[in-house]
């Protein structure tokens, strides 16, 4: 008898079909097109042809003549390459965590920079720079590890102070992200004074800009990256059934305690990867969870992975306008997503007034 | 009896601060027994407590021969569902998909539904009459269909046990109706053991098999409505005068204040 009900269903229930690919579809492409574009502007004009086949030179299995120049390959393998890779995987990681945090929170205005994760795991990253750890590929890991474990005192603390019974309001949770954030920058403000020499660089890296080139970052940011996303990516469900609150979710038999610590750590741990190797890039963990909402519909199956997908293409526009709308000069893309984040995150605020949610 | 539910010498309560003390229920499959008291009595907390949720200062919940306390939250949440109010519900799902979510307690860590949790689902849905509200968002539903829906999931988990918190709140005279007979129909017909808290005694009258009364972070009384729901007893309880009238069609107490 199901069946036959079954089959009277509306199209949107059953999802199947082609439309059901569609999302993804679309956000893998802007995702390819974004890193392409990322690749192809630059100071240096690369003519496309050349460029084409020196990315397709990369795909296994096909062996192209290299006729091209040597400065461009120096140029595209060891310079673009990387930053872009670097930049992808810096959106990626900012999206995912802000759609977890939104989901654990309960809470629209959760992202990693405005619940104050991002200033302690930038705190984390300049405390362990100022002691002096050596930037070999092994110092390139304690970077991101002393940055993670900031970011999870941080959350530890944002939380304690925002809750409000068994639930955190979008007030004290904003509230206390920024007093907590601003302790923190303040300290890690002290400490690059305090130390001038060998802290120049994580002066540029503040502002969103990453100092170090080349392909050690990537590949240094990589397994944490990857561990942390795909933990998010398969954690959907778990934050579908958090939707409804502690008390529900325990009911419908969801081990609560056990999926918010997992979840917590996972989003803490690409948040604070991206912060250790890309800075502080406030706004894309707001912004591009609510833009998959918009689009896609609420189930966390699909907004963790698509918002992953996405935080990837947002944050290499960013940085493509960045790098260009001033051209020579590149502006650090923080500057643009906080152009942009900035407005979006007081309409949310204005939206969410007298609501206190509003998805 | 198989799967009764059996509240033993329970204590509930937050933090240190006990709430309700020395409570011995049990509920038998098919039968409805529904909680009453003045606001703040602990009718809540004896839901949380029995559900598991909340975990016992004393005592012990058995449903048959398990106890809950020895289970895992999923193992739990194979025994006893429950039905809250419809508040605070995340608007955007549609309600097929919240009622899937009531499948939970049967998934894995990683794993999806599959074809039989939605058959299962979607028998719920047609249980509960919801079945046409299946691609709607939940928060565009009235509270009685919201409701509904929440004992469709409910229906999803397959529990033997089934608690429901206030369920008729917020909902006008025909809604609580409907509602209370589908909640008579999955005690007689699907031998649930249902345990429900209401604060209307006129419901409480035509729809429970026995109540309990609870004062002072106590259980008072059980009984059958017609020993429970008298002048005595209640006005003692909730502190007002009270009258009590044979209903003009079938005799059951009807309760007046004033």
């Amino acid at each position: 008898m199901g069946d036959s009900r079954a089959n009277a269903l509306p199209e949107s229930v059953k999802s199947q079909g082609v439309r059901r690919f569609l999302p993804w579809i679309w956000s893998g492409s802007a995702l390819i097109v974004m890193l392409f574009v990322s690749v192809a502007v630059g100071p240096i004009s690369i003519p496309l042809p050349d460029l084409g086949r020196m990315l397709l030179d990369l795909l296994p299995g096909l062996q192209l003549e290299a006729d091209w120049s040597r400065t461009f390959a120096t140029i595209v393998y060891q310079i673009r390459l990387p930053n872009t890779a670097l930049m992808a995987l810096a959106g990626m990681a900012l999206g995912g965590s802000g759609a977890a945090y939104q989901g654990l929170f309960r809470n629209p205005l959760a992202d990693p920079y405005i619940i104050g994760v991002a200033s302690g795991a930038g705190l984390g990253a300049v405390l362990a720079m100022a002691a002096n750890w050596p930037v070999s590929l092994l110092g390139m890991a304690t970077v991101p590890l002393a940055a993670f474990i900031a970011a999870l005192i941080t959350v530890a603390i944002v939380y304690a102070i925002a809750r409000v019974g068994r639930s955190t309001p979008v007030t004290t949770l904003i509230l206390a992200g920024v007093a907590v954030s601003s302790f923190a920058t303040a300290m890690t403000s002290l400490i690059m004074l305090l130390s001038t020499d060998e802290l120049h660089r994580a002066v540029n890296w503040m502002v969103g800009g990453f100092a170090l080139g080349g392909w050690e970052p990537v590949l240094a940011s990589l397994p944490y990256l990857l561990i942390g996303l795909t933990v998010l990516a398969l954690l959907g469900r778990q934050l579908n059934v958090l939707q409804f609150g502690d008390e529900q979710a325990r009911q419908m038999g969801l081990d609560v305690e056990r999926s918010k610590l997992i979840i917590v750590v996972a989003a803490s741990l690409v948040a604070a990867t991206a912060v250790a190797f890309s800075g502080i890039i406030a706004f894309v963990g707001l912004i591009v969870p609510h833009v998959v909402r918009l689009l896609w519909g609420p189930d966390y199956r699909r907004t963790l992975p698509l918002a992953i997908l996405v935080g990837g293409s947002f944050l290499l526009a960013a940085d493509v306008v960045a790098r260009v709308i001033l051209a020579p000069r590149e502006l650090p893309v923080g500057v643009i997503t906080a152009v942009v984040g900035a407005p979006f995150f007081l309409w949310l605020l204005y939206r969410t007034k007298g609501r206190g949610r509003i998805w | 009896m198989r799967n009764e539910l059996r509240i033993e010498r329970a204590t509930l309560g937050y933090g240190m601060d006990p709430v309700l003390q020395d409570v011995n229920i049990s509920v038998q499959p098919g039968e409805i027994l529904a909680i009453v008291g003045p606001n703040g009595v602990g009718k809540s907390t004896l839901v949380k407590g029995a559900c598991g949720s909340l975990p016992l200062m004393n005592g012990e919940v058995m449903i048959g021969d398990q106890n809950l306390r020895e289970l895992r939250p999923d193992r739990r949440a194979r025994m006893v569902s429950v039905v809250s109010q419809a508040v605070n519900l995340p608007p955007a799902f549609c309600a097929l998909d919240v009622v899937l979510m009531g499948r939970t307690p049967y998934l894995g860590w990683l794993e999806q539904e599959s074809d039989r949790d939605r058959q299962i689902a979607l028998e719920a849905m047609e249980r509960t009459e919801t079945i046409d509200l299946a691609a709607r968002p939940i928060g565009e539903l009235s509270g009685g269909e919201q409701q509904r829906v929440l004992i469709a999931r409910a229906l999803a988990q397959s529990t033997p046990v089934m608690l429901l918190d206030e369920p008729t709140a917020h909902l006008d005279l025909r809604h609580q109706d409907n509602l209370l007979k589908l909640v008579r129909d999955l005690a007689f017909v699907d031998n649930l053991a249902v345990m429900i808290t209401l604060h209307d005694l006129n419901l409480v009258a035509r729809f429970a098999d026995r109540v309990v009364l609870l004062s002072n972070g106590r259980v008072r009384r059980i009984g059958v409505p017609a020993e429970i729901l008298t002048p005595d007893e209640l006005a003692e309880v909730y502190g007002v005068r009270i009258h009590v009238i044979p209903h003009p069609l079938d005799g059951k107490p009807l309760v007046l204040s004033g």
